[in-house]
């Protein structure tokens, strides 16, 4: 019993710094829909900076982290005014593109500037002790952080509630555009709620030091545990905050007993029930819907593509034949990747692009795709059999998906496709009678010819071909025009009898049989399934394709999966900071080019 | 006649706040009735119930006949409804013509839906349904590029385009000059004529509304306190204090 208790109240604990962290977070999205994807980095540098401050320059802990706040204050308006201010007109998912490539570049800078050892933080002075509650002891740190969630949840409170400023703050929060219609400054409002909520953050991440190892990978962790809070208690709610923070930290301090690996699986599984149950989080509103934002991809040419266009693509399939008997064979494996990547970004694409249902979780079909094809080949089936279950079952597997979700959209859409990803990475680590777990599953090579880089190589490049064929047909048929007309005018469309739902339902099925493809492909060029397959890095690659290619062209993808794979296959050899160099270039490209590489001519009209 | 759209005690509330209570009516087929009251009265409400996008609390919808309240959307459309919008919403990324060619082959068979390309549709319906509505030379543009007054009747067309038995219209003239309007409404007289199609439409502007309704309906606080031909309306004490005021209501076109 007092086990328990205690356990409880450290958890309790954890709370109060993870709600400083997805309060920020929540408040940023409540009024200028940003997914700061760059929460968690913002929270490391906060901890490292009063961690400078009190180790280097020996400032008082007390003193060092309300410094923190301000020094994440201050890099905030930096972010917000040296970038994100420059893209609010385009996607609403590019905030997240360029606070992704913000992430990439911490990564690397971040070792660089503190070490890449772990650090123990220093002890709070004046609260170093402990107090003995029913005979444990409990650290009074742990006391003082308890005691402050609630009280920073009534001073925040109080400024949004007794303020001009939160006056305005929630105004926007309720209707941006009649806020700016009645003159209040966005681009003023928009820089001093993302300075809060980075301040927030950052007073986060230095009051978790005398309780947390602190080391550079900290980042990814806490913007995911921030982001099923959020979504927990509802995007633009701080109560809703609060409660869901005490209840994801009350749920990792008890599994973290019972059921260790478990932990993340669990949390994701609540978060999902919250949503089927509350489709805006326990203290979200329906009001707060996003603005919707149509994208009109272009309607392929009414009398068929000219013969230009054509003769272009013989001449790129050629080439690429061409390359499969010339290349050598580490330059081969670059191309298959490259090439592999494209039915994946395709699919997502499929999603984001003509169906307007965003997905954080396109990696759960990648992993389908490549399990489902190393079971079925390690059980004795042929390679093409065992690819095509793969295919079959990660089609599947997006169909019953998209059923369940055919009504859902935004951002809790965004994250219930990331749950999905990351309980099946949950069962494919712990079902190891199955999946082999961390060991994955090895010896996955594929009979001669194929078992050569060009074998492999001809065969992807085959398949890809096919596939590209088949998805370009669709969107030239009523299926993709029932898409669009979907998301032009969803009403419109339901009152004229279109079968939208059906139409969504099929684009998830098509869009996780590719990413099957995809990932049955990558699995026999490995020779290996692992876990990390379902991750959210996967998921994250297929945004950042889909984004830097694109998103109002068809091609898109295409021009998406071939840059980043290959970016990244490339400045990786030349440098071990390649991520800072990806992450730099993604945060220029959005900049320069928000529409992506490839953007639609559009003839007459407005947008 | 009889009774095409047959309306029974339909009830509804938000959060007990009652919009509609115990709404009635009769419409027999063929005649265009509006849908008149003031802001508030219940009218999108009783549209969106009517189309299928918004459930009701109690009461019954007959079309024909046959049960509509509680079908989806897509099933009261499949019903023989059509409707428009009030603020008018074409498919603005397709071009004109794309947007009538993609409502036909929405209802094609399934395979036929995704593998026959768009461009294959036969065009010549789809035209004649634009020239009706006098976009025939725009057929090509984008949706996106149409003027105010275009859009509405693309949305018109489009609405028209399944050969409804109902055709219902929430603010269909809202917006337009006065010329437009009169001619808008000649294209749905004239179709209702030629099909024997029944309108239910809701306006504010009443030279629109005694010029083209044979039947008048008015809604005020959600409950139907009017239902009645034209010249009575004008007359109607209680309508005159609850929307109409004091204002000389204009003559009732000779149809």
């Amino acid at each position: 019993m007092d086990f328990i208790l205690i356990q409880a109240l450290n958890g309790l604990a954890g709370a109060s710094s993870l709600f400083l962290v997805a309060a920020g977070l929540s408040l940023i999205f409540g009024v200028s829909r940003v997914v700061n994807f760059a929460h968690g980095t913002v929270f490391m540098v906060g901890a490292y900076v009063a961690w400078t401050l009190i180790d280097r320059l020996g400032v008082n802990f007390w003193l060092a982290a309300p410094l923190a706040a301000c020094a994440t204050a201050l890099l905030g308006a930096l972010i917000e005014v040296g970038i994100l201010r420059r893209l609010y007109a385009g996607h609403e998912l590019l905030p997240l593109l360029a606070t992704f490539g913000l992430v990439l570049v911490a990564h690397d800078v971040v070792p660089l500037v503190w070490g890449a050892q772990d650090i123990i933080g220093p002890r709070a002075p004046g609260l170093t002790g402990a107090v003995e509650i029913l005979g444990r002891r409990l650290p009074s740190y742990d006391l003082f952080l308890i005691c402050l969630g609630p009280v920073v949840l009534g001073a925040m409170w109080l400024v949004l509630n007794r303020t001009r400023f939160g006056r305005i703050v929630r105004a926007a929060t309720e209707d941006r555009e009649m806020a700016a219609a009645l003159g209040i400054r966005q681009d003023l409002l928009f820089t001093a709620v993302f300075m809060l909520g980075c301040a927030l953050a950052g007073l986060g991440g230095a009051l978790q030091l005398p309780r947390e190892t602190l080391h550079h990978s900290l980042d990814t962790q806490v913007i995911v545990s921030a982001f099923v809070v959020v979504v927990i208690g509802g995007m633009g709610s701080l109560t809703g905050a609060f409660v869901a923070a005490a209840i994801v930290a009350e749920v990792s301090a008890f599994g973290i007993v019972v059921w260790p690996q478990g932990t993340l699986a669990m949390l994701f599984l609540i978060m999902a029930a919250v949503l089927v149950v509350r489709p805006h989080g326990l203290f979200g509103r329906a009001a707060q819907q996003e603005p919707h934002r149509p994208l009109a991809l272009p309607s392929p040419p009414a009398a068929g593509y000219p013969r230009r266009a054509a003769l272009a693509a013989a001449g790129v399939a050629a080439a690429l034949l061409a390359f499969g008997f010339l290349g050598s064979p580490f330059a081969l494996d670059l191309a298959t990747q490259a090439l592999i990547a494209v039915p994946f970004a395709m699919g997502l694409h499929l999603l984001i692009g003509w169906a307007g249902a965003i997905s954080f979780g396109h990696a759960a079909f990648l992993g389908l795709g490549a399990y489902g094809a190393a079971l079925a080949f390690t059980a004795g089936l042929p390679l093409a059999p065992a690819m095509t279950a793969g295919v079959l079952l990660a089609g599947v597997a997006g169909g019953a998906f998209g059923a369940l979700v055919r009504r859902m959209r935004g951002v809790y859409l965004a994250m219930l496709t990331l749950a999905f990803s990351q309980l099946l990475f949950a069962a494919a680590f712990q079902w190891v009678g199955l999946t082999g777990g961390d060991n994955g599953i090895l010896g996955l090579w594929p009979e001669p010819p194929l078992d050569t880089p060009m074998g492999w190589y001809l065969l992807t490049l085959a398949l890809v071909a096919l596939w590209l064929a088949a998805v370009a047909r669709l969107y030239r048929a009523p299926f993709g025009f029932i898409l669009r007309a979907a998301q032009d005018a969803e009403a419109r469309a339901r009152a004229d009898a279109l079968p939208v739902d059906g139409a969504r339902v099929l684009a998830f099925a098509i869009a996780g049989a590719g990413a099957g493809l995809s990932g049955a492909l990558l699995a026999f060029l490995k020779g290996s399934a692992f876990p990390t397959l379902f991750d959210i890095p996967q998921s994250i690659d297929g945004l950042v394709m889909v984004l830097l290619g694109g998103i109002g062209h068809p091609l898109g993808p295409l021009a998406g999966a071939a840059a980043y794979s290959l970016g990244v296959a490339v400045v990786s050899t030349l440098t071990p900071h390649w991520h800072m160099v990806v992450g730099g270039v993604i945060l220029l490209l959005a900049c320069a080019a928000p529409g992506g590489l490839l953007t639609p001519k559009r003839a007459g009209g407005a947008r | 006649m009889t009774a095409h759209l047959s309306v029974r005690d339909l009830r509804k509330s938000y959060g007990g706040m009652p919009v509609l209570s115990e709404v009635g009516f009769d419409i027999p087929q063929g005649e265009i009735a509006a849908l008149i009251g003031p802001n508030g009265a219940g009218k999108s409400t009783l549209f969106s119930i009517l189309g299928g996008a918004l459930s009701a609390d109690g009461g019954s919808v007959l079309l024909d006949g046959a049960a509509i309240l509680g079908l989806a959307p897509e099933a009261v459309a499949k019903r023989g409804v059509g409707r428009t919008f009030q603020t008018s919403a074409p498919y603005r990324s397709l071009s004109v013509i794309e947007n009538l060619l993609t409502i036909a082959a929405g209802g094609a068979g399934f395979w036929a839906r995704l593998a026959r390309p768009l461009a294959a549709w036969p065009r010549q319906p789809a035209l004649a349904a634009l020239s009706e509505v006098g976009l025939a030379e725009m057929a090509d543009s984008p949706a996106r590029a149409l003027s105010y007054g275009d859009a509405k009747r693309l949305e018109l067309a489009m609405a028209l385009a399944r050969g409804p038995a109902l055709l219902l219209m929430d603010e269909p003239t809202a917006g337009m000059a006065p010329s437009e309007r009169a001619a808008f409404m000649d294209m749905v007289r004239e179709r209702s004529r030629a099909r024997g199609m029944t309108v239910l439409f809701t306006e504010h502007d009443m030279a629109t509304v005694f010029g083209f309704a044979t039947r008048i309906l008015v809604l005020d606080r959600g409950r139907l306190i009017a239902d009645d031909a034209p010249e009575a309306i004008r007359g109607d004490a209680l309508v005159r204090r609850a929307y109409l005021g004091s204002a000389p209501v204009p003559p009732t076109k000779p149809l």
